[in-house]
C-alpha cells in the first residue's frame, strides 16, 4: 500500500478489510474464524472509518 | 501443530521469502506459513500485521496470498494441499507474475435515489434499474481510462448507505505500467466528474477468485 495518501486512510481500511476476509486462496474448510468474528471486526472498522469520515469533514 | 499460512510462491532457488516464516515446500511450490498456538483473532492490528507480511513476501517473489485465516492441522496436510493442486497454482502464480494490484472506488455524482417507500413495487424496481444503469456508466467511465494500463479487472457493485449507486473494482497492472496507471486514476480524480477513491499497490487478492485448495 505504499502509494496510499493519509487522505486514503478511511479507504486503504475498508479495502484491507474486503481483501483480506473476502479475496485470496480459500482453504476449504480450513477458516477458522467463525462468521461473527469476521462481522464483527468489520463493523467495528466500519464504525471507525465513518468516524473519521466525519472528523476530516468539519461542516 | 497448525499452521496459519500467508501465501503460496513457487519453489525456485531464489533468497527465503521472509526470515520469520517458515517455509514448507511440495510440487515445486511453496506455502510461506507460521505456527499458530491459539485461536486467530480478527482484530485490527492482526489483520495490518498479517497484511505487512504478505507484502514483504510479494516484494520479492510472484505470490497467491491466503484468505485471512488460512489455518491448515499440520505441514503435512499443507504439502498435501500444494501437491493436489500444483497444476491450477502454478498456472495461477505464470499469470499473476510481474503484476500488482490497485483497488478503485467510484460513487456517480447524480443524486442518490435513496430507499423508496415500500408503497409501490413499480417506484421501488425503477430506483433499482437507476443504479444498476449508474453502475454501468460508471464502470464504462473507469474503464475507459485505466482498462488500457491494466492486465484485467474485476468490478462489483459496493452500495453504501446513501451510496447506492458506487462500484468498487480491482485492476491488475503490470510492474512497468504502474506510474501510467497511477496517472490516469490521477487524471480522472482530477477531472471530479464522479466521487473516485483508490489504493494501491496490493497483492493479487482479487484475482485468485477461482482457487480453492
Amino acid at each position: 500500500m505504499s502509494a496510499v495518501t493519509v487522505a486514503d486512510r478511511d479507504v486503504a481500511l475498508i479495502d484491507l478489510l474486503d481483501r483480506l476476509l473476502q479475496g485470496g486462496v480459500v482453504i476449504q474448510g480450513q477458516i477458522t474464524l467463525c462468521a461473527a468474528d469476521i462481522d464483527l471486526v468489520a463493523l467495528d472498522l466500519r464504525v471507525v472509518v465513518s468516524a473519521i469520515d466525519r472528523l476530516a469533514a468539519p461542516k | 501443530m497448525s499452521v496459519l499460512v500467508y501465501a503460496i510462491s513457487r519453489d525456485d532457488a531464489r533468497a527465503p521469502a521472509a526470515a520469520e516464516l517458515q517455509e514448507i515446500c511440495a510440487a515445486g511450490l511453496r506455502a510461506l506459513a507460521e505456527p499458530v498456538r491459539e485461536p486467530l483473532r480478527a482484530d485490527l492490528a492482526q489483520l495490518v500485521r498479517y497484511e505487512e507480511t504478505v507484502e514483504t513476501v510479494m516484494a520479492h517473489h510472484t505470490i497467491l496470498p491466503m484468505r485471512f485465516g488460512s489455518v491448515v492441522e499440520d505441514e503435512n496436510r499443507v504439502r498435501a494441499l500444494l501437491t493436489s493442486r500444483r497444476r491450477e497454482f502454478a498456472a495461477a502464480l505464470a499469470h499473476l507474475d510481474g503484476a500488482v494490484e490497485f483497488g478503485v472506488q467510484a460513487t456517480h455524482a447524480a443524486a442518490a435515489p435513496g430507499e423508496p417507500a415500500a408503497a409501490s413495487g413499480a417506484a421501488y424496481l425503477h430506483a433499482r434499474l437507476i443504479e444498476q444503469q449508474a453502475r454501468r456508466e460508471l464502470r464504462d467511465w473507469l474503464d475507459d481510462t485505466l482498462r488500457e494500463t491494466a492486465r484485467e479487472r474485476v468490478v462489483r457493485a459496493a452500495p453504501s448507505p446513501g451510496h447506492p449507486a458506487s462500484v468498487s473494482a480491482a485492476y491488475l497492472v503490470d510492474h512497468g505500467q504502474e506510474p501510467a496507471f497511477v496517472e490516469r486514476l490521477t487524471e480522472l480524480a482530477d477531472r471530479a466528474e464522479h466521487r473516485l477513491s483508490w489504493s494501491g499497490p496490493w497483492p493479487p487478492y482479487s484475482f485468485v477468485g477461482g482457487l480453492e485448495a
